[in-house]
């Protein structure tokens, strides 16, 4: 630098400033359009889903409060489910789908697993915010014992289609359990039958459980139980962004944790029926 | 029209009449007799497989392997727009038009002899829609005055063949829910018959037919058992017996889609559709043979039941769908079809009844099967099959086995031809395998799931398509033609002795069919993964086909991505004659 004369110093400053403009990193970009756009999954109570016309739900208001800390608005986008995580991270986070479609700055319900990290390294997982985990919900009238799956083996199960739920239950004590799986499209259709007293219990995700069962969940035996041989029965939700959009991850892990000490998450999830778990791997504020 | 009737109306009426003349030519009607006759008329294609028992053989003669090689482009249509990918039609002709249709559920009426659109019809698709292996339609069928074709978004269209305008158009099922078509229907008795395409989990498979002319539907048959099917809305009789061969309530979501063309034979009255594979994919989760998935079932058009079936791969864990066509063909006074199989066997079925004739590899190695028992009609399972992932579910990735066919098969959708004249299949085979071991870190929707995963690999370095001459007595590969990238358009043989089928790299290419001689190629600019179709017209022989390279190799091809990431895409059809002499 010292080599340069003092005018073309100020033309390569003034360049450096125009070449960063326009290098826009993801946080940029969104304040500069005002918006956060964000994918969230359709149909998915209690978390995202459409009532009355409109988009509704635990992450739904998370986004919006998200948006608001970095001072724009939020765009909510309802999506369908690919075949595989992976699918959707492609599709709504780094590249877009070869139909079109333009992707989000920010997809909540992510799953927050460094492993699962380590084979997508084009999106960076965030801000940890909710722990889930299967749960069983226990007609009372089918044992006061601790809740085991044995009961399965002489009783109906529900569970929704295609799930770890469903996909476990089907294995679990060398398949005598198999033929007491019903199947539901959804973890509510599932509950709803459980109302209804034709099945034992339903075994699902607790969020979506208790948020089913609504008003009712206190008639029902409600939580973890002992999944033998499986890696994990619980995991932590958090966000994704692109992989290069650094300073717009850490503004939502910064969101993200302000919200949480604010005890405002726990009160997102009380107001749609469900009990706050806090996730294994929190990112406290400031921390 | 009596041009005598125009001399008393003035200029201006005249022209206006001129104009609706050009606009809509009176052409003749498509009728069940042109349909029942295809494959031996050589002035038209009319229907899926070029003929209802879908030999993809026409009897013309005058291109042949003396002089196909002076064989020259006559016209070239492009599809235009931004929109390209998997182009897999077959064309259809009649009285000088030709139907094709293209990726992203697009339809086009084209001039025969000069190449000039006479309409397009664009199907709009909705957000959301999320197709499993691109884009592609593989064609239209022709009843009447009407051309009709299924879309991605599970619709079924029928378009007047003069204007294009929509005559009727029904919903096949939910696009939401994960059904998308993909297939050529098939016209049978004045009927349109369809499967349904898509949703890897959570659909059962089912045909159905409609009024060709209404798209009032006629009979609906699932292809699951346990479940009902009807006939002019009332209920026609239970497919199979509930819990035969499912346990719990696993039928009432068992998959076994029947996602490709289906065929029919005149001489059993019977429609075969093949299905897909069963679901969900751990197949230790559901013991048991699962009928009817990975099967062809024949079904009589007359009842909407199922007369016979025969299942290629029972308690499928390697994704074998069964889908690929059945193909009559008649030897030694006896009522036999072929069958090419995903699962890497090709099968000789007596169609009157389904019960297994002769079954051999067509492939090089096999690895699930050491064969298929020819008394029971069952495989003899070698135990190659991927762990339960709930016993390998503490976080190590499970034990990974390697299998050959890969899950896109010894041969994938793209339709095999039968030669009266040699007696031989042609067959576009592909050499695969795959890893495939059980994945515990695997999410779906936001949360943990049970996955498995898989990769894709080449059997041999310089090769993998193999375009094979195949003799359904011997079992005996007379002749085979090897390409580096995968097959994966259809096949096509002729009178002239010829058999015609294009490749990944570009070219439409002609061999002998007696030899394998390559005699002819073509580099049409992409690559080439739909149906060659021939027809006479004005004395000379065509023939057509579609270029466009995709479908679902370059989607889930793993290393054979590798083979044909450089592989550019198009959308056109290539329409080839010999010279005026």
């Amino acid at each position: 630098m010292k080599y340069l004369k003092p005018a073309a110093a100020a033309v390569l400053l003034w360049w450096l400033g125009v070449s960063m403009a326009q290098d826009v990193t993801g946080l940029a970009k969104v304040r500069d359009k005002g918006v956060l756009d964000v994918a969230l999954y359709h149909d998915f109570p209690p978390f995202s889903y459409e009532q009355g016309g409109r988009s509704t739900g635990i992450d739904v208001e998370l986004a919006k409060l998200i948006a608001e800390k970095l001072g724009v608005s939020a765009s909510v986008r309802l999506v369908p489910p690919d075949e595989t995580m992976e699918d959707d991270l492609r599709i709504y986070v780094w590249k877009g789908h070869y139909l079109g479609g333009v992707v989000a700055d920010v997809m909540l319900h992510v799953p927050y697993d460094p492993e699962f990290a380590r084979g997508n390294d084009r999106v960076r997982l965030i801000a940890p915010y909710y722990r889930e985990q299967i749960v069983v919900a226990l007609d009372p009238g089918f044992g006061d014992r601790e809740l085991a799956l044995d009961v399965f083996t002489r009783e109906k199960v529900g569970v929704e289609l295609d799930t770890l739920a469903d996909l476990y239950l089907l294995s679990a004590y060398n398949g005598q359990i198999r033929d007491n799986v019903v199947h539901f499209r959804s973890v509510a259709e599932a509950a709803r039958a459980l109302k209804q007293g034709e099945l034992a219990g339903v075994m699902a995700p607790r969020a979506e459980l208790q948020a089913a069962l609504g008003d009712q969940a206190a008639n029902y035996r409600l939580g973890p139980i002992q999944m033998p041989g499986l890696r994990q029965s619980g995991w932590d939700v958090g966000a994704a962004v692109k992989a290069d959009h650094g300073d717009l991850a850490v503004a939502v892990e910064e969101a993200v944790a302000a919200l949480q000490a604010e005890g405002e998450l726990e009160r997102i999830f009380q107001r749609f029926g469900t009990t706050y778990q806090t996730p294994s791997r929190l990112r406290r504020a400031g921390g | 029209m009596n041009n005598n009737y125009l001399s008393g109306v003035s200029v201006a009426g005249a022209t206006a009449l001129l104009t609706v003349m050009l606009a809509a030519p009176a052409q003749a009607a498509v009728s069940d007799s042109d349909i029942a006759n295809d494959a031996k008329t050589t002035g038209d294609v009319v229907t899926w497989g070029m003929g209802l028992q879908g030999q993809r053989y026409s009897p013309l003669k005058k291109i042949n392997t003396e002089n196909v090689k002076n064989m020259v482009p006559a016209w070239v249509f492009s599809y235009g727009g931004e929109k390209q990918r998997g182009q897999e039609a077959q064309p259809v002709v009649h009285d000088g038009r030709m139907f094709v249709t293209a990726s992203y559920s697009r339809l086009y009426a084209i001039d025969a002899k000069t190449g000039e659109e006479l309409w397009q019809y664009d199907h709009r698709l909705p957000d959301g829609i999320l197709p499993c292996c691109d884009v592609v339609n593989r064609g239209a069928a022709l009843y009447g005055d009407l051309v009709i074709f299924g879309t991605l978004d599970a619709q079924l269209v029928a378009l007047n063949q003069d204007t294009g305008k929509v005559v009727w158009k029904e919903k096949i099922d939910d696009f939401k829910a994960g059904y998308s078509f993909t297939a050529a229907p098939i016209i049978v008795k004045g009927m349109v018959v369809t499967g349904v395409s898509g949703g890897e989990f959570g659909i059962v498979g089912r045909v159905e037919a409609r009024d060709a002319k209404t798209g009032k539907m006629v009979w609906v048959r699932p292809t699951v058992e346990g479940h009902m099917g009807t006939k002019d809305g009332k209920e026609n009789g239970v497919t199979g017996k509930v819990n035969a061969t499912w346990p719990g309530d696993m039928w009432k979501t068992g998959g076994a889609a029947p996602w490709l063309g289906g065929a029919y034979d005149a001489d059993t009255n019977l429609i075969f559709y093949g299905t897909g594979n069963p679901a969900p994919w751990n197949a230790h989760t559901r013991p048991g043979d699962n009928l009817y998935s990975t099967s062809t079932v024949a079904i009589n058009p007359d009842t909407g039941k199922i007369v016979w079936h025969y299942q290629y791969t029972p308690n499928d864990g390697w994704d074998y769908d069964g889908v690929n066509e059945l193909v009559s063909f008649d030897s030694g006074g006896k009522k036999l079809a072929g069958h090419a199989d995903r699962n890497g066997f090709f099968y000789v079925l007596d169609r009157t009844n389904g019960k297994l004739v002769n079954a051999f590899p067509f492939v090089k190695q096999i690895d699930w099967a050491k064969g298929i028992d020819l008394k029971t009609g069952r495989p003899m399972e070698t135990g190659v099959r991927a762990g339960d992932p709930t016993k390998s579910a503490d976080g190590k990735k499970g034990e990974t086995i390697f299998v050959a066919p890969s899950f896109l098969g010894g041969k994938n959708w793209m339709p095999m031809a039968y030669s009266p004249d040699t007696n031989l299949f042609y067959v576009p085979a592909n050499e695969w395998g795959m890893d495939l071991w059980n994945e515990p870190v695997t999410y779906k929707k936001g949360a943990a799931y049970l996955g498995a995963g898989f990769t894709i690999k080449p059997l041999n370095e310089d090769y993998i398509g193999a375009l094979r001459a195949i003799d359904p007595n011997s079992g005996k590969i007379v002749w085979e033609y090897k390409n580096n990238a995968p097959l994966w358009g259809g096949v096509m043989t002729t009178g002239g002795g010829l058999v015609f089928t294009g490749t990944p790299e570009g070219y439409l290419k002609a061999f002998d069919a007696k030899t394998g001689k390559e005699l002819w190629k073509f580099q049409t600019g992409s690559g080439v993964v739909g149906c060659p179709i021939t027809w006479e017209m004005d004395g000379e022989q065509y023939v057509a086909v579609p270029s466009g390279w995709g479908g679902a190799v370059p989607l889930w091809g793993g290393d054979v991505a590798k083979k044909v990431k450089y592989l550019n895409q198009g959308g056109s059809l290539w329409v080839f004659k010999l010279p005026a002499s």
